[in-house]
């Protein structure tokens, strides 16, 4: 917002020297720039770092859905009467293990897991049948939520 | 003669000449200050893109990873026994099915999977007996193994004769091993696989996945 000096036709005037007539910015304007380039500097900061955590999120999820997986998978290779001594299993953050013993690596550090089977009676009425098993399910978190359950059901095998 | 309007055209003359613009010092200042913000914009964009490129690589290893994992318990899951595994081949073998009854393991019933580790894909192979066979042929070639066959080799001998298909399960896969913990991997219900996938220019991710027969059974012989 520079002003130049009018000068009209037939207009007698006189100089009171060059740098009392010319302008820079004002502080306000300096300021008011400044603030400009710094939000906009935040929002594409705050835009990035959203992106990020958007990606990272559905990192974990998959990270999170596989060692669920994992458990259920494992779950799955033992006899039917030894499932419900599982019930409460808990492997706290950073300390997941496979059933054999086998260390998860590192990068599986920030996940725990924990399973609860519980005996059902699933009844279909418009067949009138029940089927009674065990419902499985592996809850895959972290330090702060869960993050990805994987639910089961194994029907009591015939005596 | 008009001396107000000379004198007026005198200064805008002035005026012209003498109009301040900004001095060297100022319009160096200036243009080092663009620079600055420019570098750092430059810097932070440069940034941004690297940072968008790892998660990319990151998430496109996890998805093979997850995808790996899903296919390969589609085969674990229901199969029967694992019978070899060949660290040196990058491979381990399943008895998939019984399908010619009898407990015994068949050479259609075997499922072979393995690492290429030129090209990073994992496949699964299978025998299948040329379709001009007439079902004699193909039962009479369809041998019976022994627990403790070397399964991989005679795979091998069936590739070479045309008789093997494969289809691929996951690529970018840079290293796999997978482990039981019984005597014999026949014996086993459960199987460990590390798999390493590769990640573009950060270290390969390390995944360890674990999978139960739920179907297990002990061959016959």
């Amino acid at each position: 917002m520079r002003s130049g000096t009018k000068h009209i036709a037939g207009d007698h005037h006189q100089h009171s020297g060059w740098p009392r007539q010319t302008s820079a910015f004002t502080l306000l304007e300096g300021l008011l720039a400044s603030m400009t380039l710094a939000l906009l500097v935040l929002g594409v900061g705050a835009a990035v770092s959203a992106a990020q955590n958007a990606t990272m999120e559905g990192q974990k999820q998959i990270m999170a859905t596989i060692v669920a997986d994992d458990f259920a998978s494992e779950l799955m290779s033992l006899k039917y009467t030894d499932l419900a001594m599982h019930n409460g299993d808990l492997q706290n953050v950073g300390q997941l293990k496979t059933f054999d013993g086998d260390k998860y690596p590192k990068s599986y550090n920030w996940l725990g897991r924990r399973v609860s089977v519980n005996l059902v009676s699933i009844t279909n009425p418009s067949l009138m049948v029940t089927i009674v098993g065990q419902r499985i399910i592996v809850t895959a978190f972290d330090n702060k939520r869960d993050l990805a359950t994987v639910e089961l059901f194994v029907p009591e095998p015939p005596k | 003669m008009n001396t107000n309007v000379n004198h007026s055209q005198r200064c805008a003359t002035v005026l012209q000449r003498t109009a301040r613009g900004l001095s060297l010092l100022e319009l160096s200042l200036s243009l080092v200050l663009v620079a600055m913000v420019g570098f750092g914009i430059a810097s932070m964009m440069a940034m941004v893109s690297a940072g968008a490129n790892a998660s990319r690589d990151a998430r496109s290893a996890l998805q093979r990873t997850h995808a790996t994992q899903i296919r390969l318990n589609t085969y674990i899951h229901p199969a029967l026994a694992l019978l070899q595994v060949d660290a040196a081949q990058n491979a381990f073998v399943l008895w998939l099915h019984d399908d010619r009854p009898g407990g015994r393991i068949n050479l259609s019933e075997m499922r072979v999977f393995s690492l290429d580790t030129t090209t990073g894909v994992v496949s699964v192979e299978w025998v299948e007996f040329p379709s001009t066979w007439t079902a004699f042929d193909k039962i009479k070639a369809d041998k019976e193994y022994k627990q403790d066959t070397n399964f991989l080799t005679e795979f091998a001998v069936h590739r070479a004769m045309g008789h093997v298909r494969s289809t691929p399960i996951s690529d970018g896969v840079v290293a796999w091993s997978a482990s039981y913990k019984t005597k014999k991997p026949f014996e086993a219900r459960r199987i460990a696989v590390n798999i390493a996938v590769d990640r573009g220019d950060s270290p390969s991710l390390q995944t360890l996945m674990t999978f139960g027969l739920a179907n297990y059974t002990k061959p016959r012989k």
